[in-house]
């Protein structure tokens, strides 16, 4: 007994010797309504081995009534714990930092949060390691909380934009491989054994940081202050790590990307961040991009946010840099060295620590790191897009003018709404019919993104190439090969039919660019042929496939029709294919799952497609003006894809090698889809071809848009090209095949070589002017709003025209250039055959006197252009002149007047006879006036223009003993009220119409919707928002 | 699989050779809007330019005649232009069926010292011509119903001491916008150039060319509109051997083939052929002689220098002689547009009514066609210019209770045939009708004076050189 009473006293005195030589360590818990946990915790803290461990809980949420208070719980388990009280801070930092408002007298900091379970021996292990190797911080290994042989952290990477990253792999099992200690950038603040003296310099974490990030901050800090930190991995802590569903809110990629903002701001030499800015900004702008084309628009928000979070804390990121200069003592090398080079944020993505398990896109991308492509993978979609971005980069920066299709938006989101909401159209000469749904859309888009309309509409442009870009990368991925997905990528981008549709203004082309890859694809599903289908049936379900089809199509269709024609081309030359592959049950399924499609599309266009029933299925609208007459754009070009005003050049045939190598060597699918492939593509050259050739009795869109399947369809070969040197090459004996691989990798490099070029005026040759400067056209608030009618060729007029002569289309507009609402045809055309007729007089020299009958349309100008962008904006070979005869016409009418000066893309002639679209006339103005052909011997007398504008709801003064004559197509929406009072109505000059106010006063004319097109129109908002529903879940993967 | 690779092969490259074959076919160039620009007037339009002359007392006093040949009363809306800068006056006037109505437009000008006028009419069966009444004699001519950026006056002259020939020419601008043009004079005692000429919006330039290309026994205009548009008549007078005024329509841009319906070898008559090439290459013309079918005569060749004008005297080319009268077709061999005119004097010693007439040659060919005839010696006359389709035409006189017809005749291909309307009373209103494409053309005689003038073409125009 008395030996083991002097072995204990031994025992205790060298304890008692040891203790008074180890360094006293502080643990800080900062306890934040911790969970059942909590005594776990604190009981770890408690039964540590080290001798000098005291417990500060710092309470960062006060006391809360019926509760039990936090004070409570740590009395039960550490009676000898202090507690703070740091109620009135906000996020673990600011918390934390409340221990240095003490007298702490200790060497170390132990700062936690309040669910980690420290192992018996880690202060001491950590201890011990940080006065070994002089550590500034150190930390843990740690692990999970349920399964501790899973790593959780082991430090963290670091990049030059404050991006982190974990060492570890998500849920890697812990074999002891990260088991020595290790320097690292940074260490989770879920554990952390700092040096007082450090913390205190620099002034602890930084309050602005509420949660993550303050770990790579401090981290950082600490470093530039000479600060060394370390993981100690043979101390383990255990982590719940569960912030999200304590807090409530999922605020993760917000707070990250501030804080990282911060951070960068904060840390960075002013030199460092003349660089490291204009990156960040990049990766930013490249993550918004990927996120919108995603779908994911609150991380479009996010990141942007980021950036306004900052700017609006200048001064006090100010302050805080200015604090940290005198405490650097590191170099930047040394940090450097210390950093991940490149983003970790695009690795960890790669990776799959980001975005696995809720991005199908993102788990393509982790699949081709399993399968050995990932870096390639990576560079490839990164060239890509640094190539779209590049190229871009002056419309980007300097705006796009109102080219072609590209035309102007209206000032704000909320008219783009009202113009969708309406039925009433004002192009042309008035009708009834639904404006472009996307239009509705694109104006949402404009007030979530707090009024960006410039911003919403270079996305509208230079959106639909991202989409087209996914949708490639997509096509192929069911084979399984990443090395055929990136070969149709790169195939698609280096095609020039993108860009000749940015350099002409044609955004049907880009709209069919971004539909044909998914419509194609899911024609291929819905066909159901190898590789689309496997052992135990198709991958996917007729239903599915063709409904994802339709929606492509009606997703487009809303703000372009026209990619409806793509669907048929691509369905007929799948047809085509599968009668030569004779794939007898395939054809079934594919015509079967085009009538879904189309149905499907139907009702996701539903306005429009009920015009289009309700008006006998017109065909302008998909014709834009087109007559079916020929052209002289040779074969070739049709073939290359050149479209554009650039050469397309001899390099692009080098894409034919590629496209014939799974016809010469593919094997059992590759061969059958190569086949299939090469008739979508010469289906489409065929109906272009025979388009230019004027052997259609009818107008089509544009060649650009009919060669656009051809476009997929040989990107899509090229990757089956990719496939069949991956699997059937190997096969193959040693002879003339073997040369198919070098020789196609030559050919692949050259055919990318013409897109190359295009990079230099980073702006895809698109010119750098419109016309809404260089026209002189009457201010409409001096002498009251008016028409203009736009003729030339179909492919150059500001807005979708309407053939009157082989070659030449018009289009009428309101007030001057169209804008976007204004640009697409309705089904129902009004009364724009007026129009015709007269100009039908003016073509065949009938009349000499078209101002007048000209007059009874309120015709203020004819507006003639032959090119697509004013002089010096686009060349005179682009040019297509207005044809001699009609020029001569409209020169020898007795009341135009060609105005002199005007730029030498267009000839401007004014109506010297016009009266305004809304026209105070005398009572009886128009007796005898029964036609207008009748004004070109009665021509109206003086009129006054009032209620001038463009929109449905017009207001102001009516002056007395008048009538208002309203020149537009007659519907009984329209009404006048003058001081309240309705005004009668009655036709006019044969087509308007007049209101007869008993009196003058304050006038509205206003255009009221029909409840059941409104009815109509929400019930499309329905199918649309349920369609996205559907994309979102085929994209996130909850579908499958 | 072998055989399902070549056959997939096989069709695939069948397709892309037969687009590479489809591309060596020559394109079919796009349909253009077919409006007939020829020089002969066309009443189909409704619009009539009338270049004018001077106002009352002057060389050339004018004054308007709207005939109606159709069954139905119109109304013509007159604007008159001057060579002033006072603005022109506008009237209306009402015009019976059958009915021919004179407007003095002097007197909606006044103290204008030269006008000129826009008649607009709805309705295909009304014509506007200008008559004439000028110290040296009187003449009519019909306006025009087209402008032209190019203008020919083929001959004139401006020997005033010796044979008191003046030459002026109207130029009038219909238009909102000015105008601008180059004339340049080929004469027999030189050439010469008038550039940078104004013809100011809605008015009447009027350039004596008399003063500018002196002495000259004969001389022709090419008038060029660097910008704008213009109409254009030629005044000339004559009081040496030959006495009488003519006021011709200017020949806008010439044609491929042009026909002057009368031409004669009458004794006392000289009939002169004036043949200009305005273009720049040489042209190689052919004067095809078309009579009534009773002999046959080879054409007159003629080779003219670009800006030269040829001349043929009629009564010099002596195998024509055998012919009294006949039609002259002239067509361009090289499918470059030529302008055509005839002058003919008729001196005042001989046996027959002196005086002078003058006209362009008629360069489209049409179905309908309206003549209104005057004088105390009326012939019309009328040519099927077609090398192939027979014409059946149909001659009726139009009158305000409904029109008769007058004669019944057939013309063969080539073919050339006269109506005279001397038994028709005064100031009968001629519309002819046949069942292909002719020419129609007047020679009015009066006590004292010639004129010469096609008719009004009432229906569809087609190019003489397009005929089949």
């Amino acid at each position: 007994m008395a030996d083991s009473t002097d072995e204990r006293a031994r025992t205790d005195a060298g304890a008692t010797e040891w203790r008074a030589a180890t360094p006293s360590v502080v643990a800080v818990v900062v306890a934040h309504e911790p969970g059942a946990w909590f005594e776990e915790t604190l009981d770890s803290f408690v039964t540590q081995d080290y001798p000098r461990l005291d417990l500060v809980v710092v309470d960062a949420r006060g006391d809360l009534e019926g509760e039990v208070a936090i004070d409570e719980r740590v009395r039960a388990v550490a009676p000898a714990a202090t507690i703070i009280d740091a109620g009135d801070t906000d996020g673990f930092g600011a918390a934390a930092n409340t221990v240095l408002e003490t007298d702490v007298a200790s060497a170390f900091l132990l700062v936690c949060h309040d669910d980690v379970v420290l192992a018996p021996d880690a202060v001491s292990i950590m201890v011990t390691e940080a006065i070994r190797s002089n550590i500034g911080i150190a930390g843990p290994k740690i692990v999970h909380w349920e399964k501790p042989n899973l790593l959780q952290h082991v430090g963290l990477q670091v990049d030059q934009f404050a991006g982190w990253a974990d060492v570890v792999e998500v849920n890697e099992l812990d074999q002891e491989q990260y088991d020595a200690v290790t320097d690292v950038f940074a260490l989770p603040s879920a554990c952390l054994l700092i040096r007082t003296s450090l913390f205190a310099t620099i002034g602890g974490f930084d309050p602005g940081i509420t949660r993550r990030g303050d770990d790579v901050d401090l981290c950082w800090r600490a470093q530039l202050a000479g600060g060394r930190v370390m993981v100690v991995p043979d101390a383990t802590v255990r982590h719940r790590e569960d912030l999200r569903a304590r807090i409530g809110v999922d605020d993760i990629r917000r707070t990250r990307a501030r804080h990282q903002l911060r951070t960068v701001l904060v840390t960075g030499g002013r030199l460092r961040l003349l660089l490291t800015l204009p990156l960040l900004a990049l990766l930013n702008l490249a993550e918004i991009l990927i996120a919108f084309v995603t779908g994911r628009f609150g991380q479009v928000s996010d990141v942007f946010g980021s950036w306004t979070w900052n700017l609006s804390r200048v001064s006090e990121i100010r302050r805080r840099r200015a604090g940290l200069r005198p405490l650097i003592t590191a170099s930047p090398k040394d940090l450097a060295a210390l950093q991940v080079a490149g983003s970790v944020r695009i690795n960890a993505f790669l990776r799959g620590q980001i975005g696995r398990g809720t991005r199908t896109f993102g788990r393509d991308i982790v699949t081709a790191m399993r399968t050995g492509n990932s870096l390639f993978s990576a560079i490839a979609w990164a060239l890509v897009v640094m190539f779209v971005l590049f190229g871009s980069r002056n419309l980007i920066s300097a705006g796009i003018p109102a080219i072609g299709d590209f035309a102007a938006f209206p000032a704000s989101g909320g008219d783009l709404i009202d113009t969708w909401w309406s039925s009433w159209r004002g192009r042309d000469v008035g009708s009834v019919g639904s404006t472009p749904s996307g239009l509705g859309f694109l104006g949402v888009v404009v007030i979530i993104l707090n009024g960006s309309v410039g911003f919403v509409r270079t996305l509208w442009i230079l959106g639909p190439i991202f989409v087209g870009l996914l949708g490639a990368w997509r096509l192929l991925a069911v084979t399984g090969s990443r090395r055929a997905q990136i070969g149709t990528l790169v195939a698609y981008v280096a095609l020039p039919l993108p860009w000749g549709a940015l350099a002409d203004g044609s955004w049907s082309t880009l709209g069919m660019y971004a539909a044909a890859p998914w419509i194609l694809r899911a024609l291929l599903e819905a066909q159901a042929s190898a590789p689309f289908r496997s052992v135990s049936g198709p991958v996917r379900p007729l239903p599915s496939a063709a409904v994802s089809g339709g929606i492509a199509v009606g997703l487009i269709g809303i703000f372009d029709p026209t990619v409806a024609v793509v669907t048929a081309v691509l369905s007929a030359g799948l047809v085509a294919g599968a009668l030569v592959v004779v794939n007898p049950t395939g054809l079934v399924r594919l015509i079967g799952g085009s009538v879904i499609a189309a149905v499907t599309a139907g009702l996701l266009a539903l306005p429009f497609t009920l015009d289009l029933f309700l008006n006998g299925l017109p065909w302008h609208s998909f014709a834009g003006g087109r007559t079916g007459s020929g052209n002289q754009t040779p074969l070739v070009d049709l073939v290359r894809f050149d479209v554009g005003p650039g050469e397309a050049g001899l390099f692009i045939w080098a894409f034919a090698v590629p496209m014939t190598v799974p016809l010469l060597v593919g094997r059992t699918w590759r061969f059958d889809l190569g086949v299939r492939l090469w008739f979508v593509a010469l289906t489409s050259w065929a109906l272009a071809y025979a388009a230019v050739r004027g052997w259609v009795p009818f107008g089509l869109p544009p060649v650009s848009v009919l060669s656009g399947p051809a476009a997929i369809a040989v990107a899509a070969l090229c990757g089956v090209a990719v496939s069949t040197l991956e699997h059937d090459l190997r096969r193959t004996g040693f002879g003339w095949r073997q040369a198919l691989l070098p020789v196609a990798g030559m050919a692949a490099i050259v055919a990318v070589l013409p897109s190359v070029a295009l990079l230099e005026s980073g702006r895809w040759e698109l010119g750098r002017g419109d016309y809404s400067s260089v026209l002189p056209l009457a201010d409409p608030g001096i002498d009251g709003s008016y028409r203009i009618i736009w003729i030339g060729h179909a492919d150059h007029l500001p807005a979708e025209g309407v053939a009157f002569a082989d070659g030449v289309a018009w289009v009428a507009t309101i007030d001057g250039l169209p804008d976007i609402t204004e640009t697409s045809h309705s089904p129902d055309r009004g009364a724009a055959a007026e129009v015709e007729r007269v100009l039908d007089a003016i073509a065949t020299g009938e009349t000499s006197r078209a101002g007048r009958l000209l007059s009874g349309l309120s015709v203020r100008y004819i507006v003639s252009i032959d090119r697509v962008a004013p002089a010096p904006f686009s060349t005179d070979e682009s040019a297509i002149p207005l044809p001699e005869d009609l020029a001569e016409t409209l020169d020898t009418q007795l009341d135009l007047r060609r105005l002199p000066g005007v730029n030498s893309a267009a000839r401007v002639y004014e109506n010297t006879e016009w009266i305004p679209m809304r026209a105070g006339a005398v009572v009886g103005f128009d007796d005898g006036i029964d036609d207008i052909f009748d004004l070109g011997v009665t021509p109206i007398g003086s009129t006054i223009g009032v209620l001038v504008g463009t929109d449905d709801r017009l207001e102001g003064m009516l002056p007395d003993q008048i009538e208002l004559v309203v020149t537009q197509t007659p519907d009984d929406g329209w009404s006048l009220t003058v001081d309240g009072d309705v005004a009668a109505k009655r036709g006019s000059l044969g087509w308007a119409t007049s209101f007869v106010p008993s009196s003058g006063g304050e006038a509205v004319l206003a255009y009221e919707t029909p409840r059941w097109r409104q009815f109509v129109v929400l019930t499309q908002l329905l199918m649309v928002v349920g369609a996205l529903g559907f994309v979102l879940r085929r994209v996130t993967g909850a579908g499958h | 699989m072998r055989a399902l690779r070549l056959i997939a092969s096989a069709l695939i490259a069948s397709v892309i050779a037969l687009g590479i074959v489809a591309e060596q076919d020559e394109r079919r160039a796009p349909e253009t809007i077919m409006v007939v620009g020829l020089g002969v007037p066309d009443a189909t339009t409704g619009t009539w330019f009338c270049p004018g002359g001077s106002g009352p007392g002057g060389r050339a006093a004018v004054a308007l005649e709207l005939v109606n040949a159709g069954s139905e009363p119109a109304v013509a809306d007159i604007v008159t232009v001057r060579s002033d800068t006072e603005p022109g006056g506008r009237t209306q006037v009402a015009i019976g069926a059958g009915e021919r109505i004179t407007v003095a437009i002097a007197d909606l000008a006044i103290e204008a010292a030269w006008v000129g006028a826009i008649v607009e009419i709805a309705g295909s069966d009304v014509i506007v011509e200008q008559t004439y009444d000028g110290l040296t004699g009187i003449d009519r001519a019909p306006c025009a119903t087209r402008t032209a950026k190019e203008l020919i006056a083929t001959d004139g002259a401006t020997r005033v001491i010796a044979e008191g020939e003046e030459m002026l020419l109207l130029l009038l601008n219909p238009f909102q916008e000015d105008a601008v043009v180059d004339i340049a004079f080929d004469a027999d005692v030189g050439i010469d150039r008038l550039t940078a000429v104004v013809v100011p919006a809605r008015r009447l330039v009027v350039i004596d060319v008399t003063q500018e290309v002196t002495v000259a026994t004969r001389v022709s205009a090419r008038i060029e509109a660097m910008s704008g548009r213009v109409v254009g008549s030629r005044i000339q007078t004559r009081t040496g051997l030959a006495r009488g005024l003519t006021v011709t329509p200017l020949v806008q841009d010439g044609a491929a083939a042009s026909v002057i319906p009368s031409v004669r070898t009458e004794q006392g008559l000289t009939d002169r052929v004036l043949v200009t090439n305005p273009g720049d290459e040489t042209a190689e013309v052919d004067l095809e002689i078309l009579s009534d079918g009773s002999i046959e005569l080879d054409p007159v060749e003629l080779t003219i220098r670009p800006g030269r004008t040829a001349e043929v005297i009629v009564a010099a080319e002596s195998r024509l002689a055998v012919v009294a009268e006949f039609a002259v077709l002239a067509r361009s061999l090289t499918g470059d547009p030529v302008a055509l005119s005839i002058e003919r004097l008729a001196a005042i010693d001989a046996e027959i009514v002196p005086g002078t007439a003058a006209m362009p040659g008629i360069d489209g060919a049409a179905e309908r066609w309206i003549a209104p005839l005057d004088g105390i010696s009326t012939e019309l006359v009328l040519v099927n210019p077609s090398p192939t389709a027979i014409a059946k035409v149909n001659v009726y006189v139009a009158r305000p209770d409904g029109r008769s017809l007058l004669a019944t005749l057939e013309l063969g291909p080539g073919r050339r045939a006269t109506v005279s309307g001397d038994v028709l009373g005064e100031r009968p209103i001629i519309v002819v009708e046949a069942s292909s494409p002719v020419v129609a053309g007047r020679e009015i005689i009066g006590f004292t004076s010639r004129q010469m003038m096609g008719a009004v073409a009432a229906s569809a125009l087609i190019p003489i050189d397009q005929l089949s």
